[in-house]
């Protein structure tokens, strides 16, 4: 079971948005009928994903808890044995409503996603300037699923296995070299996203050289950067400044 | 005189956002009705699906506005060499409750998604796709209820918030496990 779950977790379906998301998705995945919930199958599916969450310092954590007491709480309520005058209430009845509620969010969430929508699919006459009246402090609202999956886009770029016998230490690039590179790229691109730059680089190394080349490009004014969206997590995409900018020679500066 | 459908197209044409029935005929200023202006937009629009364009004439925030079919979208996105525009989950989602929903509470947002929704609902007010309507005078601290915006109906090529299907339309539409897609 810990295996699937890691397997989907990898798969890329998650992350979860929350609580309920998950919930629907383990209900789904069981083929469980939402109404008669079977509490202990989906608590202990429930708990184990909670397991696989545990390493990473979740902010959002919180409402997970808050589901997994629920969980508990009403487990636990559906063994205590009912006196004779109660009402047979079914606790699982206050997770129904919630559920059936959210399913239906995700609904109309993915009829506006089908949509046909403005700047993705359709567009209108002008604006082509708009990209100039992007703000530069427009604040990154990014959750922290969204920096997990980002992380683990970049972190499976892997170094080649090193060869058994004998090893060559690789010779890097310089800063200065990098420097050049990009500014070549972009003269010729103009433009272009950091995950184009990054594949580039032959190993893990280079693409640490290559962010602290556009780090510096950016800071003599060479380029500009941009996150468009807050999903955008394809990486920031790198533009070239004002012209007069494009005559510095990142050569002529001394980062070696 | 020109007539009427070359003014009205020439309007349509300039026009940098949708235009209104109503600001039509204010800006045609002859003893004009608003069914005439509307008879000559829907034989427009009839004609450029006919000649089968690049682009449509298309109903949307309550104006009408020239829009390229989804086909062209890589090449416009060349042209401008911009990413498309994208919508995180949250951010569908928040704005799925709004709309159903309006005017309402961000306790009630969170409450439904069971996550807190604070950060998205601010940037959905930042990017101008939902806005206060009204505070809740009949709660303490007076909250604020939030709707969706014309912006909200542009980005997402609606006519009008009565555009959404209703909820059971929707149950009809899509079988549940389409949502896993998303």
């Amino acid at each position: 079971m810990l295996e699937s779950l890691t397997l989907r977790l990898e798969m890329g379906n998650g992350p979860y948005e929350g609580p309920l998301d998950l919930l629907l998705h383990l209900i789904d995945k069981n083929k469980i009928d939402i109404n008669d919930i079977p509490m202990a199958l989906i608590t202990s599916q429930y708990l184990e994903y909670l397991d696989l969450m545990e390493d990473l310092p979740l902010d959002m954590a919180g409402d997970f808890l808050v589901m997994a007491a629920t969980l508990t709480n009403i487990k636990s309520r559906l063994l205590l044995p009912r006196l004779d005058d109660d009402e047979p209430i079914d606790p699982r009845q206050e997770l129904v409503r919630p559920l059936l509620e959210y399913a239906q969010v995700q609904d109309v969430a993915q009829f506006l996603n089908d949509r046909p929508i403005l700047n993705r699919d359709v567009f209108v006459r002008g604006d082509l300037e708009e990209l100039e009246n992007i703000s530069f402090d427009d604040h990154i609202q990014a959750t922290l699923y969204e920096l997990i999956e980002a992380w683990r886009l970049l972190a499976t770029r892997q170094d080649p296995p090193e060869k058994k016998g004998l090893n060559f230490l690789i010779e890097t690039k310089t800063i200065g070299q990098k420097l050049a590179e990009i500014r070549a790229f972009l003269l010729s691109a103009k433009s272009a996203h950091f995950q184009d730059l990054a594949q580039l680089a032959d190993n893990s190394l280079e693409v640490a050289l290559s962010f602290l080349a556009i780090l510096e490009l950016a800071r003599t004014g060479f380029l500009r950067l941009y996150q468009q969206t807050e999903s955008d997590f394809s990486g920031p995409r790198l533009w070239l400044a004002d012209p007069e900018a494009q005559n510095l020679d990142p050569e002529d500066l001394d980062y070696r | 005189m020109l007539p009427l459908k070359t003014i009205v197209e020439g309007l349509l044409f300039v026009a940098d956002g949708p235009l209104s029935l109503e600001k039509l005929v204010e800006a045609i200023e002859e003893n004009i009705s608003q069914d005439s202006v509307e008879k000559v937009v829907e034989s427009l629009i009839n004609e450029y699906e006919d000649l089968n364009r690049a682009f449509t004439l298309s109903l949307v925030a309550g104006g009408y506005q020239f829009r390229t079919k989804p086909d062209l979208a890589p090449y416009v996105l060349r042209l401008k060499k911009r990413s498309p525009q994208t919508l995180s989950r949250p951010a569908t989602e928040t704005l799925a409750v709004v709309a159903y929903r309006q005017p309402v509470l961000r306790a009630v947002v969170e409450k439904i998604r069971g996550v807190d929704s604070g950060g998205v609902i601010r940037t959905l007010l930042e990017k101008n796709l939902i806005r206060v309507v009204r505070r809740d005078d009949s709660l303490p601290g007076r909250p604020m209820l939030y709707g969706t915006t014309n912006k909200f109906l542009e980005i997402f090529s609606l006519s009008n918030i009565k555009d959404l299907p209703t909820i059971e339309e929707m149950e009809k539409l899509e079988p549940k496990d389409t949502r896993t897609l998303f």
